[in-house]
């Protein structure tokens, strides 16, 4: 017996005649009228030659357009009648004018499978079925709902209740495990091109939508671009579900909030903005939330096009840290920022990113603090070589001998007897070839991109040198040069100083020291200006924070990091007790060796 | 009127008041240091310099003093409301020009310094420009931007310094002149002490910065200051013992720069760099820089505020203008020694004169006029802090 | 506003190019003669004073760099172009004029003064040099014999150039047997500080390189005598900077050597009358006593010896510095730091100088007696 007395002629008419729901031929106004084009088309063609390609495009066109035109009528007639207020995104109830509109509009992609069914055997309830092949699962669609609900005996209940019979199907008939419930096609829709599956049943107006989602996914792989030697070995893949489950896996608490955006008209990607609830300050989400409910964009896809976005000039310096660890991703949001996560992107986003940050990585914390104190005063040492040795070079050399010993000075000049170009030149010969090997070496395959290396180190290191056209000299300051701006951890640390590099060069050839000190002052001034969402980049330096220095190019124990960093504002600032306990205060936490000792004895 | 005062630009924390003051002074006197001080008293010159800092703490007590009495608003703006309009814009001029003018002393002398013993082929104007510029560019950010530029450059350069300083004292060659002397010739002490005091000049710049204070940590910011004067004037008792007993009292009066020069036989045998004393003192391009663009700073909110201007580009506009202004300023000083002249004939009695003459005027008349501060007050911020 | 902003941007920039329009001091070291001596001889006419401009061949350079340490052929691996005139910057343009590159003073390392040069000349030399700010005061200054030229022709198998040699000398207390490097600017100190007159290091080459022991005395800018190599290490020991120092005690077959220690002087003034007293506390090593004789009775006998020598030796020293009129030992300075009245009411120390009533304390302690007994 049909549900709908309303509808109780039209539905029996109908079911009178079973549908032929495997041949496609719909009786429709539309084959008339695509029918008198077709004639019209062939005349047109006779007479005139018009481009038949189009003429089809067109024909196909409008016919799906009608198709279209007369499911909307339909879900609106019955949406009309219906108590709700009548809206074109609702669905109707109506499971034939759902297969047209799916149909005319989505359906028309091969990859987009769209089925008719019968819900239960007995009185048989018409639904419909539809999925992205390859982002669905085959298996949960054909077992855990086709199956379950074709066979399904209590169909009475459905046609006596259809207003609940999506709940009724919910609890009883399919076992997917998380099933939702929509009305809105528009939701509909992107939920379907997420991979779920989308099932429409006769005469209830709410849809179920089944998370039948198992995307073709990367395994979860180490870390390429941030290699650890003692930490954790995980990194994200592109798929957002699995990158929550490696941080749900790392912070368990409940506190951990996990809220979804969608960002990109077209793309409709999925964003999700990680917090800890209690620990960072709410501000903080909110004003990233608004940052990014701001964006307008097309197609987001990757997580740097937010980062953009996320920054708060257009500086050189990156004020949003972009990592692929699960591991800094966790410890970040313990310490109280925001992590984002784009959906089909392995890097997240963490922020409000400081300058030190991006000289922090998972060994300095895997290892002894004395070891992680010696590697960032290592790096700091790496940074000030790679931008300072070329300049001082250049100034020492052309504008200030006066500062160097005499032994170095003659060494030097002897180096240069010959040599045709100024210092500066040279510097700007050797640095194009390491720029231009560099790019090769990431480019090229990775078997020949070695070849490639050693070939552009021996073979055109020893050349220019043996050229004349460089001094020997400069072969090592470039290589230490080279080296030391990329012990910055993270390779976008790497590309300002890449940068701001020329201008200290500049600055050097007309002032010498003098001007270097100015670069810098410069430099200083420009990153103590920088601000991200309230928290001053140069912090724990440019505000002098001394609590926070304890975290910096000194690594201090890990007992000694009580609190959190005071730049982040966070709501509950402590992260730790202070101190181990002593053995003397608390015996018992120390006896099992004493006893161990006396046993001896 | 309130340019950047209440409520809309950044305040800076205690910490950041007092680097940033700190930078306000010193940079100028210290290429002069104890050269004065030792002309006039000779060895007694010890006694001038701290004199000097004991008058320094006085002043600096009377200057906060005015400042609490409208703390959230600088003197230029409300000036004129407790002292009537044409006094305050008089006051006003004052301040504008001062600056001004200590600050194309500063950027002519360190261009004569760093040309003299670093650039000789360079032309000074060139120096001088490079210098504003980068001064101009550590302005720009506004108040927070400049104060953690400060804490973040001048804090290291100043520590680094007196490190170069105590490794100076290995040049020591007549231990005897480390003892303080023991006579007190007044007249010449006195003398001695005014001369020297260009190396005070310039705090001053705490009536404009004052109200940047965050409220809650105005004793805090006016206690550091202190301590940061301690701090200056125990360094500089350093420095002038090592160079006392370095130099002996008749050659450092023959020196121009005597601090310089103490730098410049500094050398480091077995290191990239031999002459390392003349990199620090190429490092003090960042103390210099440093009190430039506090006085750039000041000189544009002094300026907006009396025009009653307001907004970030106005500020970026008036930094510039203040910026050429000096380099066409210094541009017009034609060598070292008339430098020294400005410094000992017009600067120091005009500092003094302000330093002074400030206090004294706008406490007693803030005392007759309760009422009227207390108005102002209560209009600059909505629960002022006690008189006091 | 945004095109404000733009506008700003655009002429920073441009403001930019336009200061940094010229590459003024940007000139590569080999395109600059390395002056790393510097002689001033009395030229012929006796207004006028020669400057010798010693710098490395380039050759020279070269193998440096290449750390070669043979000498290339037998070749000369300094050169030197002189100039003459009234003051030195005349004298430094004549030199320029016969050299290619760019004379650069900013390396100078050593000074070599001739003892013929007369007081005004030097005095106008010193001033000059004084006053270019590339020449920081640190180079070392030594007094040559005659004629510096031909000190600085000299050369040494233990290093390519004599600045190098020199620096090396001087700047290892222990390679001396006193401590008598002096850089430039603490020969200005001297110069300028009243009381006290200075005192240079003489180099006298022979066939192997150079001598230095001995140290020439100034009144001023009046060269008034040189020590010999007893006096100078008599000097040393007064002014403390004695290093290896021995003395060898006929008597008892023994020497005293390593005489180090500091040397005190203070002054008092009684009765109008000033007096000067040098406390020295030497430190020192025996060395060469029969092992049989060593008693402790023996080393105090040996350790008062040596003192009342080097006593006797200091005081004789004091009274010929008197007699000479100089005061290289400072014993005015140290007057005018701790009686600064007293001092400051002579007019000319120099006339008080020799009235001077000078003691000597003497102590030697011997504090080595060596691994063998």
């Amino acid at each position: 017996m049909w549900p709908f007395s309303r509808h109780k002629s039209k539905v029996g008419a109908k079911r009178s005649t079973r549908a032929n729901r495997l041949d496609e031929t719909p009786k429709n106004p539309a084959i008339k009228l695509m029918e008198t084009l077709k004639t019209s088309e062939e005349t047109l063609e006779y007479l005139t030659g018009v481009d038949l390609g189009l003429l089809k495009d067109l024909i196909t066109e409008t016919k799906t357009f009608s198709k279209r035109l007369e499911a909307l009528i339909q879900d609106f007639t019955q949406g009309k009648s219906s108590s709700q207020s009548p809206t074109l995104d609702q669905f109707s109830g109506d499971v034939e004018a759902a297969y047209d509109r799916l149909k005319s509009t989505v359906g028309q992609s091969p990859d987009i499978i769209i089925r008719r069914f019968f819900i239960g055997q007995s009185h048989q309830v018409p639904a419909l079925l539809a999925f992205v092949d390859g982002l669905a699962s085959n298996e949960m669609i054909d077992q855990d709902t086709v199956t379950l609900m074709q066979t399904f005996k209590g169909t009475e209940s459905l046609l006596k209740n259809p207003a609940i019979a999506h709940q009724i199907i919910h609890d009883s008939v399919v076992s997917v495990g998380h099933a939702t419930v929509e009305t809105k096609w528009s939701k509909l829709i992107i939920d379907l091109m997420g991979g779920n599956t989308i099932v429409w049943i006769q005469g209830c107006p709410e849809v179920l939508v089944l998370d039948t989602v198992k995307y073709p996914a990367r395994a979860i792989s180490a870390p390429m671009t941030e290699r650890a030697v003692k930490g954790p070995q995980e990194a994200f893949n592109e798929v957002i579900l699995t990158q929550m489950n490696l941080i749900r896996r790392r912070i368990k608490s409940p506190n951990l909030h996990f809220d979804p955006v969608k960002i990109g008209q077209l793309s409709q990607t999925l964003v999700v903005v990680a917090h800890v609830e209690g620990v960072t300050n709410p501000e903080l989400v909110m004003a990233v939330k608004r940052r990014l409910a701001d964006i307008q964009i097309a197609n987001l896809e990757y997580s740097n096009t937010l980062s953009e976005s996320l920054s708060s000039s257009h500086s050189l310096f990156p004020q949003v840290r972009s990592t692929e660890r699960a591991d800094i991703v966790a410890r970040d949001l313990s310490m109280g920022k925001v992590a984002i996560m784009v959906d089909n992107t392995p890097y997240a986003l963490t922020l409000p990113a400081t300058f030190i940050d991006f000289y922090q990585t998972t060994d300095d914390y895997t290892a002894s603090f004395w070891e992680a104190s010696l590697e960032r005063l290592v790096r700091l040492l790496g940074l000030f070589v790679g931008l300072l040795l070329p300049p001082l070079y250049i100034a020492l050399s052309s504008v200030d001998p006066e500062l160097l010993p005499t032994k170095l000075v003659i060494t030097i000049a002897g180096s240069r007897v010959g040599i045709p170009f100024p210092p500066i030149f040279e510097v700007i010969i050797m640095w194009t070839i390491i720029e231009i090997l560099r790019e090769a070496a990431i480019r090229l395959p990775k078997g020949l991109s070695t070849t490639l290396g050693t070939v552009g180190a021996i073979v055109v290191g020893t050349a220019v040198v043996k050229a004349a056209l460089v001094s020997d000299i400069m072969i090592v300051i470039i290589t230490l040069t080279a080296l030391g701006l990329f012990t910055s951890p993270v390779y976008e640390m790497a590309v300002p100083w890449r940068i701001l590099f020329w201008f200290v060069i500049l600055a050097a050839y007309f002032l010498g020291v003098y001007g270097i000190i100015l670069s810098l002052i410069v430099i200083l001034a420009h990153l103590a200006s920088l601000e991200n969402f309230g928290v001053p980049y140069l912090s724990p330096f440019g505000p002098l924070r001394i609590r926070d220095l304890k975290d910096s190019w000194v690594k201090f124990p890990e007992d000694a990091m009580v609190y959190r960093p005071t730049s982040l504002r966070t709501v509950s600032p402590k992260q730790r007790t202070h101190h181990t306990k002593k053995p003397m205060v608390y015996p018992q936490l120390h006896q099992a060796q004493k006893e161990h000792f006396d046993d001896e004895v | 009127m309130n340019t950047g005062a209440v409520g809309r630009l950044p305040r800076i924390s205690a910490m950041q008041f007092a680097t940033m003051i700190t930078s306000g002074y010193i940079a100028l006197g210290i290429f002069y240091f104890p050269r004065q001080a030792i002309a006039n008293a000779g060895r007694a010159g010890l006694w001038s310099i701290i004199l000097d800092g004991i008058i320094t703490w006085v002043l600096m007590h009377l200057i906060f003093r005015v400042n609490r009495l409208v703390p959230n608003e600088t003197l230029t703006s409300f000036a004129p409301k407790i002292l009537s309009k044409p006094i305050g814009f008089v006051m006003g001029v004052y301040t504008i020009v001062y600056h001004v003018i200590l600050a194309i002393a500063a950027v002519a002398l360190f261009g004569f310094v760093l040309g003299d013993i670093f650039l000789p082929l360079t032309p000074i104007w060139v120096i001088v420009g490079a210098l504003v510029m980068t001064s101009v560019y550590m302005g720009w950010g506004g108040t927070a931007g400049l104060a953690r530029t400060l804490q973040a450059g001048y804090t290291p350069v100043a520590i680094l310094t007196l490190l170069t300083g105590l490794a100076t004292s290995l040049l020591v060659r007549h231990p005897v002149l480390l003892l303080p002397p023991k006579d007190f010739p007044i007249v010449p002490i006195l003398r001695g002490a005014w001369q020297e005091y260009i190396i005070f000049i310039g705090f001053q710049l705490t009536v404009t910065l004052y109200p940047f204070i965050r409220n809650e940590q105005r004793k805090q910011a006016e206690k550091y200051s202190y301590i940061a004067l301690g701090i200056v004037i125990a360094i500089l008792v350093i420095e002038y013992e090592v160079e006392i007993a370095t130099f002996g009292p008749y050659y450092i009066t023959q020196l121009r720069w005597p601090l310089v020069s103490l730098m410049r036989i500094l050398s480091v045998q077995g290191f990239f760099i031999d002459k390392f004393g003349l990199l620090v003192v190429a490092l003090w391009t960042i103390i210099v820089a440093g009190f430039v663009a506090v006085r750039l700073w000041c000189l544009s909110h002094d300026v907006m505020a009396m025009f009653q201007l307001k907004g970030g580009v106005a500020y970026h506009i008036v930094l510039i203008v203040s910026g050429l202004a000096l380099i066409l300023g210094s541009a017009m000083i034609p060598n070292a020694q008339f430098d020294e002249i400005l410094n000992e004939r017009y600067l120091i009695p005009a500092g003094v004169v302000y330093l002074i003459g400030i206090p004294l005027v706008i406490l007693p008349v803030a005392y007759f006029r309760r009422t009227a501060v207390q108005k102002i007050r209560n209009q600059a911020e909505a629960t002022p802090p006690p008189i006091g | 506003m945004t095109r404000f902003k733009v506008w700003v941007k655009i002429a920073t920039v441009f403001g930019l190019v336009f200061l940094l329009t010229g590459c003024w001091g940007n000139r590569p070291v080999n395109d600059r003669i390395l002056v790393l001596c510097m002689g001033i001889d009395p030229a012929k006419s006796p207004n006028q004073f020669t400057v010798i401009f010693q710098s490395p061949t380039p050759s020279a350079v070269t193998n440096s760099s290449q750390g070669s340490s043979s000498a290339s052929g037998g070749q000369s691996e300094v050169f030197a172009v002189k100039g003459t005139g009234q003051s030195l910057e005349a004298a430094f343009n004549q030199a320029q004029a016969k050299v290619s590159k760019d004379l650069y003073l900013g390396q100078l390392q050593l000074l070599v003064i001739s003892n013929q040069l007369k007081p005004m000349l030097l005095k106008r030399a010193i001033t000059s040099l004084q006053s270019i700010g590339t020449l920081d005061k640190t180079p070392y200054i030594v007094v040559a014999n005659g004629s510096a030229f031909r000190m600085l022709q000299q050369t040494s198998p233990q290093a390519k150039f004599p600045s190098l040699y020199f620096i090396s000398l001087f700047g290892c207390v222990s390679c001396q047997t006193d401590a008598l490097g002096i850089r430039f600017w603490q020969y200005l100190v001297r110069i300028d500080t009243r009381g006290v007159d200075p005192y240079l290091p003489v180099a006298l080459p022979f066939s192997q390189g150079y001598r230095v022991d001995r140290v020439a005395l100034y009144r001023g800018y009046h060269y008034i005598t040189m020590l010999d190599p007893i006096q100078t290490t008599t000097f040393g020991i007064l002014q403390g900077l004695s290093h290896k120092v021995s003395v060898f005690l006929p008597k008892q077959q023994a020497t005293v050597a390593f005489l180090t220690g500091p040397s005190h002087l203070t002054t008092q003034v009684i009765n109008g009358q000033v007096r000067a007293t040098f406390d020295i506390h030497l430190t020192a090593m025996l060395m060469g006593l029969d092992a049989h004789t060593e008693t402790p009775q023996k080393i105090s006998e040996i350790s008062q010896t040596t003192s009342q020598i080097i006593a006797k030796r200091c005081v004789a020293l004091v009274r010929q510095l008197q007699r000479q009129d100089v005061d290289p030992l400072g014993i005015g300075r140290m007057l005018s730091w701790q009686h600064p009245h007293t001092f400051s009411n002579f007019v000319h120390w120099h006339q008080e100088y020799p009235k001077v009533h000078v003691v000597v304390h003497c102590v030697v302690k011997i504090t080595d007696v060596g691994t063998t007994k």
